[in-house]
């Protein structure tokens, strides 16, 4: 019986344990990201399918802490076309540029860390990437960065937002 | 005896659940802790109001005239050199990029200082990024306080941004340009007359629908003529388009070459600093205005200004 107790206890101790330790990986950035077709979300409701089939820890998206996370989710905007803009702060802020490029790949826009501004170069990969991009006659590809999607085929200034082509 | 044993019992019992508990606890909420909240708090709130108020009229004045009331508002009390002195180096980051974001949007000499002071006190206490070095930089620039921005990238020579080597003012009266010559160190400002440019184009290199508009105007004679007589190409002060992007458009499109507004407040008479926007004069007054340039182009909706504004037969 006193067992039993002790054994009821510990349980509910380990449980609380188990299921701290589970909600605290959220915020950890995954050593490895698992790779992802690249466009697969395209609109606003491609975004909701991927999100309620995919753990929020689970990377790309899950590299962000959550408050990171929510931030980009909620600044990105779709038209027929596709992604039309999206904010890069949080991106610049707490990703390297190949982290970056997962997240931006989920939208078909890997190619824009070419244009966001001071991404984190930590690894070979890191440098890979960019250089992947560059645009070297200096007029980017056309995605505009510190300016977002304002109206058909017109970008606003809008800060550490990109309007993309697809505006 | 027994009894005693039953009691001991018990007590170890709670006191190994009551110790398994409070250590989960305790290692939940360490790993769960945050710094105090309150600029962390009113810096997010700070961020969604300002993509609600781009939502809500993401027109360049109306825009500038909230953010600014809003940054005084929930900032003015952390901007100062005493009380930047007493915030964590995670608040302090937090406060230039509020301060940031304003200048962004006002270019004010307000928030410019503010992100002086913030830079500051980031090198005082060590822990400056470049990041943000390159952002104060791009602001001086933007500000056209050109001495400043070079004094400022003597001190921090890593900074990647624009090098401007020399600047000229040939400049008699508002509005005014900045001309990018050679490669883009050399700058040189310049008086514009509304009435020969009748027709500004704000419009910039980076921007993939002001590319896709001067195709179609270089493939159209009638347009490409009427263009190469009356436009001026304006490029926004920005923080993201730099001199030499310009200088290397400009090689490969002289007719269509485009020049830096020197400060927004100088052009009134633009309303939306957007890109591409065709604003067509007569008598020094905005009389058509054409927004946008999709796929489909909007040739028919420029034929029309170019005979709203006079510059072709009725």
């Amino acid at each position: 019986m006193k067992l039993g107790v002790l054994s009821a206890m510990l349980g509910i101790g380990g449980f609380l344990f188990t299921a701290c330790s589970s909600a605290n990986q959220a915020g950890a950035i995954a050593p490895a990201q698992a790779a992802q077709p690249s466009g697969i979300i395209r609109s606003q409701s491609d975004l909701q399918r991927y999100l309620s089939a995919t753990p929020d820890s689970a990377p790309p998206l899950g590299l962000l802490s959550s408050g990171a996370r929510q931030r980009f989710l909620s600044n990105l905007t779709f038209n027929a076309a596709g992604v039309t803009g999206f904010r890069y702060d949080d991106l610049q802020n707490e990703l390297t540029a190949s982290q970056a490029y997962s997240v931006l790949a989920l939208f078909g826009f890997q190619q824009d860390i070419a244009i966001i501004p001071h991404l984190r170069v930590v690894t070979s990969e890191d440098k890979r990437r960019i250089s992947e991009f560059n645009p070297v006659d200096g007029d980017g590809n056309g995605d505009y960065p510190n300016y977002a999607c304002a109206s058909r085929a017109t970008c606003a200034p809008h800060t550490s937002t990109i309007c993309t082509h697809n505006c | 005896m027994s009894y005693g044993s039953g009691n001991v019992s018990r007590y170890v019992v709670a006191y190994l659940f009551a110790a398994v508990v409070t250590c989960t606890l305790m290692a939940c909420s360490h790993r769960q802790a945050v710094r105090p909240a309150s600029i962390e708090a009113t810096f997010n709130r700070f961020y969604e109001f300002e993509g609600r108020a781009y939502r809500g009229d993401p027109t360049t004045l109306a825009l500038a005239s909230r953010i600014r009331n809003r940054y005084r508002t929930d900032f003015s009390r952390y901007q100062t050199s005493d009380a930047l002195r007493t915030v964590g180096n995670d608040d302090l980051v937090l406060l230039f990029r509020a301060a940031d974001i304003a200048f962004f949007y006002t270019v004010s000499p307000f928030t410019l200082r503010d992100l002086q002071l913030d830079s500051a006190e980031l090198h005082r206490r060590g822990v400056a990024r470049e990041a943000l070095d390159e952002r104060l930089y791009a602001a001086l620039i933007e500000s056209r306080h050109f001495a400043e921005a070079q004094a400022f990238a003597r001190l921090h020579p890593s900074l990647q941004g624009d090098s401007v080597a020399r600047v000229s003012d040939r400049s008699r009266a508002a509005p005014t340009a900045l001309l990018v010559r050679g490669r883009g160190a050399t700058l040189e400002r310049r008086s514009v007359d509304i009435n020969k440019n009748r027709i500004v184009v704000v419009s910039s290199p980076l921007c993939h629908f002001s590319q896709h508009a001067v195709r179609s105007i270089e493939a159209d004679q009638f347009l490409r003529e009427r263009f190469r007589d009356h436009a001026l190409w304006l490029v926004p002060p920005d923080e993201s388009t730099t001199f030499s992007t310009v200088a290397k458009w400009n090689q490969v499109h002289p007719n269509e070459a485009m020049q830096f507004a020197y400060r927004r407040e100088e052009w009134p008479m633009i309303d939306r600093w957007e890109t591409p926007v065709f604003y067509f004069f007569r008598n020094g007054r905005v009389v058509a205005k054409v927004i946008g340039w999709p796929a489909a182009g909007r040739k028919a909706e420029i034929r029309r200004a170019l005979r709203i504004s006079r510059l072709v037969d009725l």
